[in-house]
């Protein structure tokens, strides 16, 4: 790679920013991820409030004589308001069909002994049938306990909920939430980072081949400094996106929520922002290179998938890293160039990392970030002076093949 | 003079077809030096090597500013490719300011001379506009400036001629002779030889990666053997006999007027016999056009130029 000349490649950099922050299409985007987050996440929240208030009115036809005041008793306070239905289970069916009622259960001895009480109703409703499974069944365990012969002070003993907690032996106090949630901000923050920029980066290569201004340039500055200086400038414009997408979420979520009580700090996203830094410009060199092979933006969009998924890989198997986050393969998974920053920022989530290997895999991840650029300003020289097709493979191989000129 | 430019025995294949073959010429401060060809001739190759676009096979490239010998520093030269194109939705200042500091051009200084050059011509009122919407002929204007707003000791100009109306032929043309006159040296590429000869001090001809011709202009016309022969005559005269005349070719016959080619060694005999036996209303011996020297010398060397590659 030629030497890089670092005010032209910030020239660069502070065209392609100031070009692309200007574009309708980073104001568009920049409001309408957020608003769309927050409309879905303002629905399901909505969904759930209302699930939480609705109040569930339920006919119960007793034919053991004891279990509707028992049970009743023991719902009271909750959303959930049993009645106890005088008439036949024809005439519950009658005034069900008829809206008088919004369902009924049968409580017989059957049902008692085998745990499968049924609920009749006109349609079956998800969110309502939730409230009730949730509610009752405590409340009929509690009263099949009860006809077991329990005494109502035994009963409350076996009713008290059992959890598992967690008591660290050792000198330390146990690992924060904190440290577990920053490396997944990031990698969220990685995906949505380089999505829309380095789809932006991607177009904007082939069309500067398309509009055979890249000639001009080329005449100026070194492929190498035009390279690095569009992948700055759309990191910048991808850290900007981003400090607005964060303050605005820190700004909503505030509302709702003391965000004090994550104990986040700035600290416990210092292992995790090489990752993000380096995956950024890993991407980031990839969509670029890519660019200057497409000729169409439909080939583009294709590619800017590939590039996409493959380093996001590992997060299609979030579960299983997280389960053995030190196994033979994820470690070895740490250390392949696409794979590194997901891979890496999922064991940091759920794991200590060795220092070793954070500092192999950074190496590693640094050397391909060179390369990468360095293959991609080669490929950007040669390809994007063929504007009329997309490269093939076989112009690749022999352009890799080829000596390189000093100061190109 | 002592030239700005040096190109040495370039070549550049592309694949198995040998797109340029040992092209050798040197350009000179205050000169315009015409790398003129058919199209298809190698004239875009040769000019991207030297800009250090494309990589040559063989050969080399120097320049010499100040004094000093080195290899190309992008600054000091302005570039007009063939293949023309600009930010379509950026607007006209931003561009040409943007592209004047990539060539080392402060900032403010590019702006305050982006602005003379727009009020020049004539484009001040588009100078915070949108490229896409100026018409053709303004973007082509625009992309000129570009190539030269940082003040260049070298000005590349690739076919700056193609799609220009006879307007702005005239006004790039003025543009062209004002930098030579600035003392900086020009290299001119185009297949329009007319339009290059009225503008260059020397020419290199190309044909299929070749030299087919070198020099000053006027030592080329000079040296061209044939001169081409154009008579009026009135009505009546009989000009058959010009046709036995050693070393005569005819090329075209109208009524009362003939046109020849002639390759003797006595153009005065010449006359003389024409003034004796026709009536003459009008004639001339000139050295034929650029355009005609170009094919006749390839020719003579058993090639053939299509008439689709001098379009």
């Amino acid at each position: 790679m030629g030497r890089i000349s670092w005010p032209e490649v910030l020239k660069v950099a502070r065209w392609e920013f100031s070009r692309a922050v200007r574009h309708p299409l980073f104001a568009i985007m920049t409001l309408l991820i957020p608003l769309v987050m927050v409309l879905s996440g303002g629905a399901g929240l909505m969904v759930e409030r209302m699930t939480q208030a609705q109040e569930l009115e339920v006919a119960v036809i007793d034919e053991m004589g004891s279990a509707y005041s028992f049970l009743a008793a023991h719902l009271k306070g909750s959303p959930v308001t049993l009645i106890d239905y005088a008439g036949s289970r024809q005439q519950a069916e009658a005034d069900l069909k008829a809206g008088r009622l919004d369902g009924f259960l049968v409580l017989d001895a059957q049902a008692v002994k085998s745990g499968r009480i049924p609920y009749y109703v006109d349609k079956v409703r998800v969110a309502e049938l939730s409230v009730l499974k949730t509610t009752l069944i405590r409340a009929l365990t509690a009263y099949r306990l009860r006809q077991l012969g329990l005494t109502p002070d035994q009963l409350a003993a076996v009713m008290v909920p059992v959890t598992v907690e967690p008591v660290p032996i050792g000198e330390g106090q146990g690992e924060p939430a904190a440290l577990a949630v920053a490396p997944m901000i990031v990698a969220g923050v990685l995906i949505m980072s380089a999505l829309l920029p380095g789809q932006v980066l991607m177009y904007g290569v082939i069309k500067e081949k398309r509009n055979r201004i890249v000639e001009i340039l080329l005449s100026s500055i070194s492929s190498t400094d035009l390279m690095v200086g569009k992948i700055l400038g759309f990191g910048a414009l991808s850290l900007l996106q981003v400090t607005i997408w964060v303050s605005a979420g820190v700004l909503i979520a505030s509302r709702f929520m003391d965000l004090g009580q994550l104990g986040l700090s700035l600290a416990d996203f210092l292992p995790s922002l090489p990752y993000f830094l380096l995956g950024y410009l890993l991407l980031a060199s990839l969509f670029a290179t890519i660019g200057a092979t497409m000729k169409e933006a439909e080939g583009g969009s294709q590619a800017h998938g590939l590039v996409v998924i493959i380093p996001m890989v590992p997060l299609f198997v979030i579960p299983v890293i997280m389960m053995n986050p030190n196994a033979l393969w994820v470690r070895v998974l740490s250390h392949v160039p696409p794979f590194i920053p997901a891979t890496m920022l999922l064991r940091l989530a759920v794991t200590r990392v060795a220092v070793w290997e954070m500092l192999t895999s950074l190496t590693i991840l640094a050397c391909s970030v060179v390369f990468f650029i360095h293959l991609g300003a080669r490929i950007f020289k040669e390809g994007i002076l063929q504007f009329d097709r997309a490269l093939t493979l076989r112009d690749l191989r022999a352009l890799l093949g080829k000596r390189q000129q000093p100061g190109s | 003079m002592r030239p700005i430019l040096t190109v040495s025995n370039l070549t550049k294949s592309f694949g198995t077809h040998r797109a340029v073959d040992g092209v050798s010429f040197s350009v000179s401060a205050g000169e315009i030096l015409g790398l003129v060809g058919p199209n298809g001739a190698g004239k875009t190759t040769v000019i991207r090597m030297v800009m250090g676009i494309l990589s040559p096979d063989s050969g080399t490239v120097q320049f010499t500013f100040d004094g000093k010998a080195g290899p190309l520093d992008k600054t000091r030269v302005g570039y007009l490719p063939e293949e023309r194109g600009l930010y379509d939705e950026a607007r006209v200042l931003d561009i040409l300011v943007y592209l004047a500091t990539l060539k080392g051009r402060p900032r403010q200084v590019a702006r305050r001379e982006a602005l003379r050059w727009l009020e020049r011509l004539d484009l001040a009122a588009h100078a915070h506009q949108r490229l896409e919407k100026l018409s053709r002929g303004m973007q082509q204007k625009v992309q000129f400036v570009a190539a030269i707003l940082h003040q260049p000791d070298l000005v590349m100009l690739d076919e700056p001629f193609a799609a220009l109306d006879p307007v702005n032929q005239e006004f790039f043309k003025d543009i062209i002779r004002e930098l030579k006159n600035q003392g900086r040296a020009v290299l001119l590429s185009s297949h329009q030889m007319n339009l290059v000869e009225e503008l260059c001090d020397s020419i290199f001809m190309i044909h299929r990666g070749r030299k087919v011709l070198q020099g000053k202009l006027r030592d080329i016309k000079d040296g061209f053997k044939e001169s081409v022969v154009d008579i009026s005559y009135a009505p009546g005269s009989d000009v058959s006999f010009l046709e036995r005349l050693p070393g005569v070719r005819l090329i075209r016959r109208e009524p009362e007027r003939v046109v020849l080619w002639y390759a003797g060694s006595r153009p005065r005999d010449l006359l003389a016999q024409v003034a004796r036996n026709v009536d003459v209303r009008e004639i001339s011996l000139t050295k034929p056009p650029l355009h005609e020297i170009f094919v006749e010398t390839v020719r003579e060397r058993g090639e053939e130029v299509g008439p689709h590659q001098l379009a």
